[in-house]
């Protein structure tokens, strides 16, 4: 059997044309990867994690909503991203500035709260990321969140993790 | 040998349209014309992250890496951390402009030791991440997102 014959087909199988135009596609998918790949390089399994979400400037209403032990998800994705395992609220103290004396002060604003939600979850860990489902947990990061009587924007200001 | 036909030329036409698009998208900021110097340098990025509260100061540590946002791509390892109280204006009542304490909030300056790449068009993280002075700048490392501007580059 000849390696290639008369019309270009190598081993009676393939045309030289189309195997080049495989192996150029390799090689973009490979130079694309590099360039725009994930920059990740090692995963764990599971590993349990706490994150303290903060949402401010709410009414009372809405803390008397969460229960420790209730389910919270993303309410854009509607993914699971845990479970309240503690909650913290305090009045919310806004900084204003005060034009006479040229100085910031923080000023109790009547009637609303800021809440301090801990919540626990499996995560996937990497160098670069926390993941809960589709969540990137980290120190600054935005997302809503609902739960059964309640939904709120806020951020992500603590991680603790080492959780059994 | 075999003739091409008309798919074999779309294909083909596609598939160099996709090399074109990558190199100009991985080369894309370098000039056309005149030399163009590729030239890898060590520096220290310095990042200045306004306006942010103690969560974050604290989420930051020194030697670990550290991911631009936006190319999703290794700038460097943070090799110091510094944070002093945010300062924000007020016009005050008699028409003074003074700049005031933020309570609970802060300033962090951000060093990152990275490996520039020279271009024409400007410096690059690591080949890909554009890094130039006074530019909006997004980053996260593995506990932390946040933005800030490129304060400067400083050279050994």
């Amino acid at each position: 059997m000849k390696v290639i014959d008369r019309k270009g087909i190598l081993f009676n199988k393939i045309s030289v044309v189309d195997l080049a135009i495989v192996l150029m596609i390799v090689v973009l998918g490979l130079v694309a990867w590099s360039y725009f790949g994930n920059t990740s390089t090692t995963t764990s399994n599971r590993i349990p994690v706490q994150y303290v979400y903060e949402t401010t400037d709410v009414p009372k209403s809405f803390t008397e909503q969460i229960e420790i032990g209730g389910n919270v998800y993303n309410s854009n994705k509607n993914s699971y991203v845990g479970v309240v395992v503690d909650l913290d609220v305090q009045p919310y103290l806004m900084a204003v500035p005060d034009l006479s004396e040229g100085v910031f002060k923080n000023q109790l604003v009547k009637d609303r709260y800021i809440v301090r939600i801990t919540i626990q979850a499996d995560s996937v860990q990497d160098n670069y990321h926390i993941w809960v489902n589709q969540e990137n947990i980290k120190v600054g990061a935005m997302f809503p969140i609902k739960g059964k009587g309640f939904a709120s924007y806020g951020y992500v200001v603590g991680i603790k993790e080492g959780i059994q | 040998m075999k003739k091409i036909n008309w798919i074999d030329i779309t294909l083909i036409v596609f598939v160099l349209g996709g090399i074109l698009v990558i190199l100009l998208k991985v080369g894309g900021n370098q000039s056309t014309g005149g030399d163009v110097s590729m030239e890898m340098n060590q520096a220290s990025i310095v990042i200045k992250v306004d306006n942010v509260r103690e969560a974050t100061v604290s989420s930051l540590k020194i030697d670990e890496p550290l991911v631009s946002d936006e190319t999703n791509s290794f700038v460097g390892r943070i090799i110091d951390l510094e944070a002093i109280p945010y300062k924000d204006k007020i016009e005050t009542l008699d028409g003074n402009l003074v700049f005031a304490e933020v309570p609970e909030r802060y300033t962090i300056f951000v060093t990152v030791n990275a490996n520039l790449l020279e271009r024409d068009a400007g410096y690059y993280a690591d080949g890909i991440s554009e890094i130039k002075i006074n530019s909006d700048f997004r980053f996260y490392t593995k506990h932390v997102i946040t933005s800030g501007k490129i304060e400067r580059i400083d050279w050994p």
